[in-house]
């Protein structure tokens, strides 16, 4: 591949652990005209029972820090789970999920990234991607 | 004498190589062009063949203007502790209903690859060479009757 082909967008990776069924912020909104584009996911159950997590995105609330995505939250991932989490986050006997995807998660501009773990099972999550237009 | 040379270029290079920044995948229009991705889900799909819905808005038809829909990733996981299968179809009219015709896998018409129980990593396909949905088709899934799957599929619109 030439060097013009090529592109270096500015990386970024965030993670999450032992979170359960709210909204928990995982990376912040970059600059204005920017968007996260999430292109790996990895996650794992804290305990052999495995959980299921999804993507969302919103604006996080200030309640003592920056916490969650708590205004006009969306399901990112998958998009059309609006009732509930999907995505297995294996039992940590098991091996973790792993995702990664060669046309990205594209979170709208202006939106926190947030996951939403499970209700009985705590989960550990570490998401990848860059920040483009 | 030259080898020596050749061997130090050689090693500069790989250390320069391993040193430096993480490189995405060539620059295309698919990478950065928005306009030009799709993501698509349908979530807790049984034995019927559903409409994928696209992310933020809309569903999953056939593009226009003489482009079509090119399916780069597939994550599927049942929404219960059983695994289910799914299907990707193509067709129009209500949920493909009108000339219906399957994608993935191509020979099968029932449900076949696997939705992997929630309590198991998801199915996920990513593909190299990308499956090409005929022209003027819509993008849907079917799944199986007890255990549902959820699905999203990423690609992105290009020339038919």
């Amino acid at each position: 591949m030439g060097a013009k082909a090529q592109a270096k967008l500015p990386t970024w990776t965030c993670g999450l652990d032992d979170i359960f069924d709210s909204p928990h912020l995982c990376r912040l909104a970059p600059e204005p005209g920017q968007r996260l584009y999430v292109t790996d996911i990895v996650a794992q159950n804290t305990t052999v029972t495995g959980g299921v997590f999804r993507l969302q995105y919103g604006t996080a609330v200030a309640l003592g820090g920056l916490t969650d995505c708590g205004t006009d939250t969306s399901t990112l991932f998958p998009s059309a789970a609006t009732v509930a989490a999907r995505i297995s986050a294996p039992g940590n006997a098991a091996r973790p999920a792993s995702i990664s995807m060669r046309r990205p998660l594209i979170v709208p501009p202006g939106k926190d990234l947030c996951v939403e773990g499970d209700s009985a099972n705590s989960i550990t999550i570490q998401l990848f991607g860059y920040v483009a237009p | 004498m030259r080898r020596t040379l050749f061997l130090a270029a050689l090693a500069a290079l790989l250390t320069a190589a391993w040193f430096s920044p993480p490189l995405l995948p060539p620059a295309s229009a698919q990478q950065t062009s928005t306009p030009d991705q799709f993501s698509c889900s349908a979530d807790n799909i049984g034995a019927t063949l559903t409409l994928l819905s696209a992310s933020p808005s809309g569903n999953c038809t056939a593009t226009t203007d003489g482009t079509t829909r090119y399916v780069t990733d597939i994550i599927a996981q049942s929404t219960t502790a059983t695994g289910g299968q799914w299907i990707l179809r193509t067709g129009t009219g209500t949920n493909c209903g009108t000339g219906t015709a399957s994608l993935f896998p191509s020979a099968a018409t029932a449900a076949r690859f696997s939705a992997a129980a929630n309590g198991a990593a998801p199915a996920s396909i990513s593909l190299r060479t990308p499956l090409r949905l005929p022209e003027g088709k819509d993008l849907c899934v079917l799944g199986v009757g007890t255990n549902t799957t959820t699905i999203q599929v990423l690609g992105y619109v290009g020339p038919k």
